[in-house]
Protein backbone atom coordinates (compact mmCIF):
# COMPACT_ATOMS: atom_id res chain seq x y z
CA UNK A 1 0.00 0.00 0.00
CA UNK A 2 1.68 3.24 -1.47
CA UNK A 3 -0.47 6.10 0.91
CA UNK A 4 2.03 8.68 -0.42
CA UNK A 5 1.00 8.99 -4.34
CA UNK A 6 -2.67 10.62 -4.74
CA UNK A 7 -2.94 10.18 -8.57
CA UNK A 8 -1.43 8.00 -11.07
CA UNK A 9 -1.81 8.30 -15.33
CA UNK A 10 -1.46 6.59 -17.87
CA UNK A 11 -1.19 5.75 -21.08
CA UNK A 12 -0.28 2.14 -22.15
CA UNK A 13 -0.79 -0.47 -25.21
CA UNK A 14 -0.67 -3.70 -23.18
CA UNK A 15 -4.31 -5.11 -21.92
CA UNK A 16 -4.73 -2.74 -18.79
CA UNK A 17 -3.47 -5.01 -15.06
CA UNK A 18 -6.70 -3.96 -13.20
CA UNK A 19 -5.70 -6.10 -10.21
CA UNK A 20 -2.57 -3.82 -10.22
CA UNK A 21 -4.67 -0.67 -10.34
CA UNK A 22 -6.90 -1.96 -7.24
CA UNK A 23 -4.04 -2.88 -5.21
CA UNK A 24 -2.37 0.08 -5.64
CA UNK A 25 -5.83 2.58 -4.77
CA UNK A 26 -6.21 0.90 -1.61
CA UNK A 27 -5.62 3.39 1.02
CA UNK A 28 -5.99 2.69 5.00
CA UNK A 29 -7.67 5.62 5.30
CA UNK A 30 -10.22 4.71 2.78
CA UNK A 31 -13.49 2.96 3.14
CA UNK A 32 -14.05 3.01 -0.47
CA UNK A 33 -12.29 2.10 -3.81
CA UNK A 34 -14.10 2.27 -7.10
CA UNK A 35 -13.13 1.08 -10.60
CA UNK A 36 -14.70 2.03 -13.75
CA UNK A 37 -13.70 -0.18 -16.90
CA UNK A 38 -15.08 1.29 -20.27
CA UNK A 39 -14.89 -1.60 -22.52
CA UNK A 40 -15.02 -2.38 -26.47
CA UNK A 41 -19.18 -3.26 -26.92
CA UNK A 42 -19.97 -5.52 -30.08
CA UNK A 43 -23.43 -3.67 -31.08
CA UNK A 44 -23.57 -0.29 -31.72
CA UNK A 45 -27.31 0.31 -33.50
CA UNK A 46 -27.07 -1.61 -36.90
CA UNK A 47 -22.89 -1.30 -36.58
CA UNK A 48 -21.11 -5.09 -35.37
CA UNK A 49 -17.66 -3.98 -34.13
CA UNK A 50 -14.80 -6.29 -34.65
CA UNK A 51 -12.22 -4.22 -32.44
CA UNK A 52 -11.66 -1.11 -31.86
CA UNK A 53 -8.46 1.29 -31.99
CA UNK A 54 -7.20 4.08 -30.26
CA UNK A 55 -4.72 6.96 -30.91
CA UNK A 56 -4.02 9.77 -29.09
CA UNK A 57 -2.23 13.14 -29.16
CA UNK A 58 -0.12 11.67 -26.10
CA UNK A 59 1.31 14.66 -24.70
CA UNK A 60 -2.09 16.84 -23.98
CA UNK A 61 -4.18 13.73 -23.48
CA UNK A 62 -2.06 13.09 -20.53
CA UNK A 63 -2.07 16.94 -19.68
CA UNK A 64 -5.79 16.94 -19.93
CA UNK A 65 -6.14 13.87 -18.23
CA UNK A 66 -4.22 15.53 -14.80
CA UNK A 67 -6.36 18.73 -15.32
CA UNK A 68 -9.68 16.70 -14.58
CA UNK A 69 -7.92 14.61 -11.81
CA UNK A 70 -6.93 18.30 -10.34
CA UNK A 71 -10.07 19.60 -10.25
CA UNK A 72 -11.50 15.94 -9.36
CA UNK A 73 -9.60 16.75 -6.13
CA UNK A 74 -10.86 19.86 -5.54
CA UNK A 75 -14.31 18.84 -6.28
CA UNK A 76 -14.92 16.11 -4.14
CA UNK A 77 -13.09 14.71 -0.78
CA UNK A 78 -11.29 12.02 -2.12
CA UNK A 79 -7.54 10.84 -1.74
CA UNK A 80 -6.49 8.65 -4.99
CA UNK A 81 -7.39 8.63 -8.73
CA UNK A 82 -5.38 6.29 -11.39
CA UNK A 83 -6.58 6.57 -14.92
CA UNK A 84 -5.52 4.54 -17.39
CA UNK A 85 -6.15 4.60 -20.77
CA UNK A 86 -5.30 2.01 -23.72
CA UNK A 87 -4.17 2.94 -26.92
CA UNK A 88 -3.79 0.29 -29.85
CA UNK A 89 -6.16 -2.17 -30.61
CA UNK A 90 -8.73 -2.97 -28.22
CA UNK A 91 -10.78 -6.16 -29.00
CA UNK A 92 -14.32 -6.80 -27.67
CA UNK A 93 -15.18 -7.22 -23.94
CA UNK A 94 -11.60 -5.71 -23.86
CA UNK A 95 -11.10 -2.36 -21.56
CA UNK A 96 -9.67 0.73 -23.12
CA UNK A 97 -9.81 2.84 -20.31
CA UNK A 98 -9.96 2.32 -16.56
CA UNK A 99 -10.70 4.69 -13.59
CA UNK A 100 -9.79 4.41 -10.36
CA UNK A 101 -10.99 6.44 -6.96
CA UNK A 102 -10.76 5.72 -3.35
CA UNK A 103 -12.29 7.99 -0.72
CA UNK A 104 -13.26 7.91 2.63
CA UNK A 105 -16.94 7.39 2.20
CA UNK A 106 -18.15 5.95 -1.35
CA UNK A 107 -20.83 8.87 -1.89
CA UNK A 108 -17.46 11.11 -3.89
CA UNK A 109 -16.28 8.25 -5.22
CA UNK A 110 -19.04 7.19 -7.09
CA UNK A 111 -19.80 10.74 -7.98
CA UNK A 112 -16.45 11.58 -9.01
CA UNK A 113 -15.98 8.35 -11.19
CA UNK A 114 -18.74 8.96 -13.32
CA UNK A 115 -17.67 12.67 -13.79
CA UNK A 116 -13.87 11.58 -14.32
CA UNK A 117 -15.14 9.15 -17.29
CA UNK A 118 -17.74 11.45 -18.67
CA UNK A 119 -15.29 15.05 -18.88
CA UNK A 120 -12.62 12.76 -20.15
CA UNK A 121 -14.95 11.72 -23.14
CA UNK A 122 -15.56 15.43 -24.03
CA UNK A 123 -12.18 17.11 -23.47
CA UNK A 124 -9.21 14.45 -23.90
CA UNK A 125 -7.60 14.28 -27.16
CA UNK A 126 -8.02 10.25 -27.77
CA UNK A 127 -10.11 9.37 -30.51
CA UNK A 128 -11.07 5.59 -31.36
CA UNK A 129 -11.48 3.98 -34.89
CA UNK A 130 -14.34 1.65 -35.41
CA UNK A 131 -13.37 -1.78 -36.87
CA UNK A 132 -16.59 -3.46 -38.31
CA UNK A 133 -17.36 -7.02 -39.12
CA UNK A 134 -18.25 -5.97 -42.59
CA UNK A 135 -14.49 -5.02 -42.79
CA UNK A 136 -14.82 -1.26 -43.05
CA UNK A 137 -13.59 0.84 -40.76
CA UNK A 138 -14.42 4.41 -39.54
CA UNK A 139 -13.42 6.99 -36.71
CA UNK A 140 -15.37 8.43 -34.73
CA UNK A 141 -15.65 12.22 -34.39
CA UNK A 142 -19.15 12.84 -32.44
CA UNK A 143 -20.24 15.78 -33.44
CA UNK A 144 -19.80 14.91 -36.90
CA UNK A 145 -22.96 14.24 -38.79
CA UNK A 146 -21.46 10.15 -39.78
CA UNK A 147 -18.85 8.71 -38.63
CA UNK A 148 -15.25 9.33 -40.47
CA UNK A 149 -15.53 6.09 -42.63
CA UNK A 150 -12.15 4.96 -44.55
CA UNK B 1 6.92 30.99 -42.54
CA UNK B 2 6.68 26.96 -43.08
CA UNK B 3 3.45 26.41 -39.82
CA UNK B 4 3.33 23.30 -38.93
CA UNK B 5 0.11 21.69 -38.13
CA UNK B 6 -0.15 18.39 -36.10
CA UNK B 7 -3.15 16.34 -37.65
CA UNK B 8 -4.99 13.14 -35.72
CA UNK B 9 -7.24 10.46 -36.78
CA UNK B 10 -9.42 11.35 -39.64
CA UNK B 11 -7.72 13.96 -40.48
CA UNK B 12 -4.58 12.24 -40.62
CA UNK B 13 -6.14 9.69 -42.47
CA UNK B 14 -7.64 12.28 -45.39
CA UNK B 15 -4.09 14.22 -45.67
CA UNK B 16 -2.31 10.98 -45.06
CA UNK B 17 0.35 12.59 -43.05
CA UNK B 18 0.92 13.03 -39.24
CA UNK B 19 1.09 17.15 -39.89
CA UNK B 20 1.59 19.34 -42.79
CA UNK B 21 2.73 22.33 -43.50
CA UNK B 22 1.61 25.67 -44.16
CA UNK B 23 2.88 28.89 -45.79
CA UNK B 24 1.46 31.59 -43.36
CA UNK B 25 2.70 34.77 -42.88
CA UNK B 26 3.60 36.00 -39.11
CA UNK B 27 2.30 36.56 -36.21
CA UNK B 28 -1.10 35.09 -37.35
CA UNK B 29 -4.12 34.01 -35.36
CA UNK B 30 -5.55 30.47 -35.42
CA UNK B 31 -8.36 31.30 -37.60
CA UNK B 32 -5.91 32.14 -40.20
CA UNK B 33 -4.27 29.04 -40.06
CA UNK B 34 -7.63 27.07 -40.12
CA UNK B 35 -8.89 28.80 -42.98
CA UNK B 36 -5.50 27.86 -44.94
CA UNK B 37 -5.58 24.24 -43.68
CA UNK B 38 -9.11 23.80 -45.21
CA UNK B 39 -7.73 26.07 -48.71
CA UNK B 40 -4.78 23.41 -48.92
CA UNK B 41 -7.06 20.38 -48.07
CA UNK B 42 -10.75 21.03 -48.91
CA UNK B 43 -11.80 17.66 -48.27
CA UNK B 44 -11.15 18.51 -44.63
CA UNK B 45 -13.71 21.64 -44.58
CA UNK B 46 -16.54 19.63 -42.72
CA UNK B 47 -14.39 18.10 -39.89
CA UNK B 48 -12.41 21.87 -39.11
CA UNK B 49 -15.95 23.10 -39.06
CA UNK B 50 -16.31 20.77 -35.71
CA UNK B 51 -12.90 20.79 -34.16
CA UNK B 52 -11.20 22.60 -31.56
CA UNK B 53 -7.31 24.00 -31.78
CA UNK B 54 -4.72 23.21 -29.26
CA UNK B 55 -1.69 25.44 -29.01
CA UNK B 56 1.07 23.96 -27.07
CA UNK B 57 -1.35 20.95 -25.73
CA UNK B 58 -3.71 23.28 -24.80
CA UNK B 59 -7.19 24.08 -26.14
CA UNK B 60 -7.12 28.07 -27.72
CA UNK B 61 -9.91 29.65 -29.11
CA UNK B 62 -10.13 30.59 -32.99
CA UNK B 63 -8.50 34.50 -32.10
CA UNK B 64 -5.42 33.19 -30.06
CA UNK B 65 -2.60 34.24 -31.14
CA UNK B 66 0.17 32.21 -32.80
CA UNK B 67 4.13 33.63 -33.27
CA UNK B 68 5.66 30.70 -35.07
CA UNK B 69 7.42 28.46 -32.22
CA UNK B 70 4.31 27.13 -31.23
CA UNK B 71 3.04 23.23 -31.35
CA UNK B 72 -0.11 23.96 -33.26
CA UNK B 73 -2.68 20.90 -33.37
CA UNK B 74 -6.21 20.51 -34.97
CA UNK B 75 -8.16 18.68 -32.50
CA UNK B 76 -11.24 16.76 -34.42
CA UNK B 77 -14.18 15.87 -32.03
CA UNK B 78 -12.77 13.21 -29.51
CA UNK B 79 -13.58 9.82 -28.66
CA UNK B 80 -12.25 8.16 -26.15
CA UNK B 81 -12.91 6.19 -23.12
Amino acid sequence: MNSLERSAIELVRDPIDTDRLLTRARRSDCGAVLMFLGTTREWTGENQTQFLEYDAYESMAISEIQKLVDEAFLRWPIHFVSIVHRLGRVGLGEASVAIVVSSPHRGPAFQAGEWLIDTLKECVPIWKKDFSATGSSAWLHPSAVAPEKS
Amino acid sequence: MALKVLLFAAARQRVGAGSVELEIALPTKVAIVSSALVQRYPDLQGLVATSRWAIDQTFVDPDASIHGNEEIALIPPVSGG
